[in-house]
């Protein structure tokens, strides 16, 4: 159909312009870095997160997959952990549960109302930046991963003490 | 072998009582509505007369019937849907504009005049979205205003229809930041009716994407855009003979440049718009 490859057109140049910008600024701190996973599809990214300090996540680098649809900027993109991270916020798949990467006419729990939405004039950096306080702070009232919530609620230490085992692991420590 | 303990999938026809719909059958309606491409296409649909709108409210609301009578009467007879999509203000209101210029007496000049307003509003854009994002969108409208040029009369409605709805998302969007640049850089007016932080308000209820456009977006549209609008309420507590203040509201800027032109026309149901067609 015309109005997709039109929209289709409009996403894949704001996709260069924000690959372009994030290449040119780099990310504040150098938190982390995003772009196209191969040449050959524009619309996968991969993003590399640093865990933020001060948190059991510190030291970690994180690998995200954004998975971008055809008419975005007007949809927000998709952000999923591989391998999955554990986190009160995050699915058991990987998947991120953030209120940014919602639109207003998608919000199953409705707990959502009052924070910040998707909006076309959001980009991949905020979101990122979104998804690095998320880590640091967990939102307790749209859990997505149960067990996380419950443990980070009950008994901080030891889910800290689980984060920093996996942040460990994964780096093969 | 069937699961006992679970109902078996039925089959949903029009005669299927709304009430009797289970959560899970309304999210599997909703998914097959937003899969067929029909119902994309028909995002404005064709002119139809109002007397099929009266059908609906005949066992309803009497009220609404004598004021879709009063339209009637008046020479509003005809109207077109739109979809529910939480984008049907924005949508309606920028193929009304852009069918406007259509029907203006010096087609070049108008679209002239209207280009010259947008091209005034960059600046204001630029400073509330940081960068040149709003070009993304406005670039779509851009091009359908100087098709609308280059063909003058010889492009009918439908045409215009037709090339738009190829745009409409971005377009509808691009009014959204308009609205939402107009509130932001020039708050006061807005203020007193907003009452919570105005840049949260303008996140969550103007930019985001299927958010319903409220009276505040609706005036900084048209302050924005210095468009005339006239909207036609049906509503429910209407009480005895039906007055054309009943029915019409008019938002109507002191620096409105459309003068020349009828205003724009909208349809107004608690929760919808469609588009309205005035006396021709």
């Amino acid at each position: 159909m015309n109005s997709r490859s039109a929209n289709s057109a409009t996403a894949l140049r704001r996709l260069m312009t924000e690959y372009r910008q994030l290449t040119a600024g780099g990310s504040p701190d150098g938190m982390f870095t995003a772009g196209p996973a191969s040449e050959s599809d524009f619309f996968i990214w991969e993003a590399l997160i640093c865990g933020p300090k001060e948190t059991p996540f510190e030291g970690g680098v994180f690998v995200a997959k954004l998975t971008f649809p055809t008419d975005y900027p007007l949809s927000p993109f998709k952000m999923k952990f591989e391998p999955p991270l554990f986190h009160p916020n995050i699915y058991p798949d990987g998947t991120v549960c953030i209120s940014i990467l919602h639109t207003p006419g998608d919000d199953p729990t409705m707990y959502e109302q009052a924070s910040e939405r998707w909006s076309p004039v959001q980009s991949v950096e905020k979101v990122i930046l979104s998804v690095v306080s998320m880590l640091a702070e967990p939102n307790l009232e749209s859990p997505a991963n149960i067990d996380c919530s419950k443990l980070y609620r009950d008994d901080r230490a030891e889910y800290e003490r689980r984060v920093r085992a996996s942040v460990k692991e994964a780096l093969g420590l | 072998m069937s699961d006992p303990a679970a109902p078996p999938p039925r089959e949903i026809t029009e005669d299927t009582p709304l009430s009797s719909l289970s959560e899970a059958e309304i999210a599997q309606l909703t998914e097959k509505m937003l899969q067929e491409p029909s119902t994309r296409t028909k995002l404005i649909a064709e002119i139809t007369s109002l007397s099929t709108l009266r059908e609906e409210y005949l066992d309803g609301a009497q009220s609404v019937v004598r004021q879709i009578d009063w339209l009637h009467a008046h020479g509003f007879s005809k109207f077109r849907r739109t979809a529910r999509d939480g984008n049907c203000f924005w949508r309606s209101v920028a193929f009304s504009y852009l069918d406007r210029l259509l029907h203006s007496d010096d087609i070049p000049a108008t679209v002239e005049r209207f280009r010259s307003v947008l091209h005034s509003k960059e600046a204001g854009l630029t400073l509330a979205f940081n960068d040149d994002i709003h070009k993304e969108f406005s670039e779509h409208l851009f091009a359908l205003m100087q098709t609308i040029q280059d063909f003058g009369a010889a492009l009918t409605t439908e045409d215009l229809l037709e090339n738009f709805l190829q745009a409409s998302d971005h377009v509808s969007y691009y009014f959204r930041l308009v609205a939402s640049a107009e509130i932001r850089t020039n708050p006061e007016p807005y203020r007193d009716f907003i009452g919570a932080d105005i840049v949260e308000f303008c996140q969550s209820q103007v930019e985001a994407v299927q958010s319903e456009a409220d009276h505040i977006a609706m005036m900084a549209l048209c302050n924005g855009l210095r468009i005339r609008l006239k909207l036609a309420t049906l509503s429910s507590h209407v009480q005895g003979e039906v007055q054309e203040s009943d029915v019409f509201t008019i938002i109507s800027p002191a620096d409105a440049m459309d003068k020349d032109l009828p205003p724009i026309l909208l349809l107004f149901r608690p929760g919808h718009y469609d588009i309205l067609l005035g006396p021709s």
